[in-house]
């Protein structure tokens, strides 16, 4: 009779084990939902998809596009302002369920986070003075170039010149803010960026000086996520459908939205 | 003791069952050898009966397509557009095809594949019209139903336009046939039905309005069978059967359309 018990007790122990292991692996989206509440990470250093206007709000392509998100799931939105040092970071130890921050897809990444199909077209390229002579990456020479740590940018310099002097920054802006007071030569920067530093900076050039990779914007969840990246890729899909990635991308970049494939 | 046992007992099956629930539709389709699949008969050349009673369309084909490639049994189900989200919520059904559109409110409910089949909602009209968008309707009278979203899409592009707006979709169409409306908004999709009953009407698509591609439904949490219908749909894309059944069944070849 102990035997059969113990016996009970093990199995039982056992199958609950599963059974909790089951229940530890909680479904976000089902979360978002019943708590009535989507905790989105949106940069505040990168217009024109995150930045303050003049009354302090925050405004721009990802800070609406997180609006939208909130709405079709007819939630609260909860915005957390993020940088790309620690976008990723607060996505793995949950204090946000989604990173909308124009976050370029890497397959090292996708080792930590899933990410959605994209939603905006974006190009990460090399920018300088018309004087500069530099078309490539093995041109940089002993020029200084800033780049934001951790990003996209930086990674792949890194790696197409490991002998480039690179300013590791610690936001987009700085690295902007680098190149505009003389403190590096070139800057890395998303294309998009551009014509705004172009229109706060009249007298400073922009030249491209040449092309680190198309890069398009995605959006991040945490792995195992799959119900919620699903839902993300629909509401992509559909907005695609109806003209309001297109509406952003004409109202946020100046360009119309060129179709992307598809993860 | 025999109730610690008897509690012990309770818990472990209590803990069983909740694990089994957890079960993988796609598994489960191989496992019984039969796919339960949910179609249309009220929406031709989707999904109807032809003069044998028999049902026919795109969605039935495809839905034959689907079981074929699984290897297993179809038990074909009939639905209408009200009841095809509960009747796979309620597990009466493993799979909907049923030319459903995409929304963000759908998807909180059921999981959406790729698209498979495109259809428009669009302005069409006489050949005669000269009209290639919304800034050329004119003084021309475009008959839409009303809260539909032809109507509230076509109200946007050209705000001077003059709608007729009418109860349903049937009106709109049967405004244009019988000349009330120079022209109507409708969804491409029934358009070649109208023409085999109004041989002598024109039904030429003027301008669109929209792009509204049919996806199939599965279960929240499905993500085997969703991956294995994606790939199902990716790979009859390739070899051109879904275009065969564009032009076999909506009488237009397929454009490119995006995924997910």
């Amino acid at each position: 009779m102990r035997r059969i018990a113990a016996g009970l007790l093990a199995l039982s122990a056992a199958v609950s084990l599963a059974a909790f292991t089951g229940a530890a692996r909680a479904d976000a989206f089902e979360d978002i939902i019943k708590k009535g509440v989507v905790r989105i990470a949106v940069p505040l250093d990168v217009p024109p998809f995150g930045s303050q206007n003049e009354k302090r709000e925050p405004e721009g392509f990802d800070v609406e596009f997180a609006g939208m998100i909130a709405k079709a799931l007819g939630v609260k939105l909860e915005m957390q302002q993020i940088t790309a040092g620690n976008r990723i970071p607060y996505l793995i130890t949950n204090k946000v369920d989604i990173v909308i921050s124009v976050m370029g897809l890497t397959p090292e990444r996708a080792r930590q986070i899933m990410f959605t199909s994209p939603y905006a077209d974006t190009q990460l390229a090399v920018y300088g003075p018309k004087a500069l002579a530099v078309s490539s990456a093995d041109m940089l020479g002993s020029y200084k170039i800033a780049a934001t740590k951790g990003s996209t940018m930086e990674i792949d310099l890194s790696a197409m010149n490991p002998k480039a002097q690179i300013m590791r920054t610690e936001d987009d802006a700085t690295s902007a803010t680098a190149y505009l007071s003389g403190q590096t030569e070139l800057f890395s920067t998303n294309s998009l960026l551009i014509p705004d530093l172009k229109k706060r900076n009249p007298n400073k050039e922009f030249e491209v000086k040449f092309t680190i990779r198309r890069s398009p914007a995605h959006i991040g969840v945490r792995m195992g996520e799959h119900n919620l990246v699903r839902w993300l890729d629909s509401f992509i899909f559909f907005n695609t459908m109806n003209g309001e990635i297109d509406r952003l991308h004409k109202k946020w970049l100046g360009v119309p939205f060129a179709p992307l494939p598809s993860l | 003791m025999k109730r610690w046992i008897a509690g012990l007992l309770t818990l472990a099956v209590a803990a069983f069952a909740a694990a089994a629930a957890k079960a993988d539709a796609f598994e489960d389709i191989i496992k019984k050898g039969t796919v339960r699949i949910a179609t249309p008969l009220d929406v031709p050349p989707f999904g109807s009966q032809n003069a044998q009673r028999e049902p026919e369309g795109f969605d039935i084909e495809l839905a034959g397509m689907v079981a074929k490639a699984l290897g297993v049994k179809l038990e074909m189900q009939q639905v209408t557009g009200a009841n095809r989200i509960p009747f796979l919520i309620t597990n009466k059904v493993d799979i909907v095809i049923s030319v459903m559109g995409l929304t963000p409110e759908r998807a909180k409910q059921v999981m959406f594949t790729a698209p498979y089949a495109d259809t428009q909602l669009a302005v069409f009209g006489p050949k005669s019209a000269k009209v290639a968008s919304a800034n050329d309707i004119g003084s021309l009278k475009v008959a839409a139903a009303k809260g539909t979203t032809e109507e509230l899409g076509l109200t946007a592009m050209a705000p001077k336009a003059t709608i007729m707006r009418t109860e349903d979709n049937a009106t709109a169409a049967a405004a244009y046939v019988s000349g009330q409306a120079e022209l109507f908004a409708s969804n491409s999709l029934i358009i070649p039905d109208l023409q085999k009953r109004n041989p002598s009407k024109e039904f030429e698509l003027k301008f669109t309005i929209r792009r509204s591609p049919a996806h199939m439904g599965v279960r929240m949490g499905e993500h085997n069978l969703v991956r294995w219908l994606d790939s199902f749909i990716f790979f009859n894309m390739m070899n051109g059967e879904i275009d065969r059944l564009h032009k076999k069944w909506l009488g237009i070849p397929l454009a490119p359309l995006p995924t997910l």
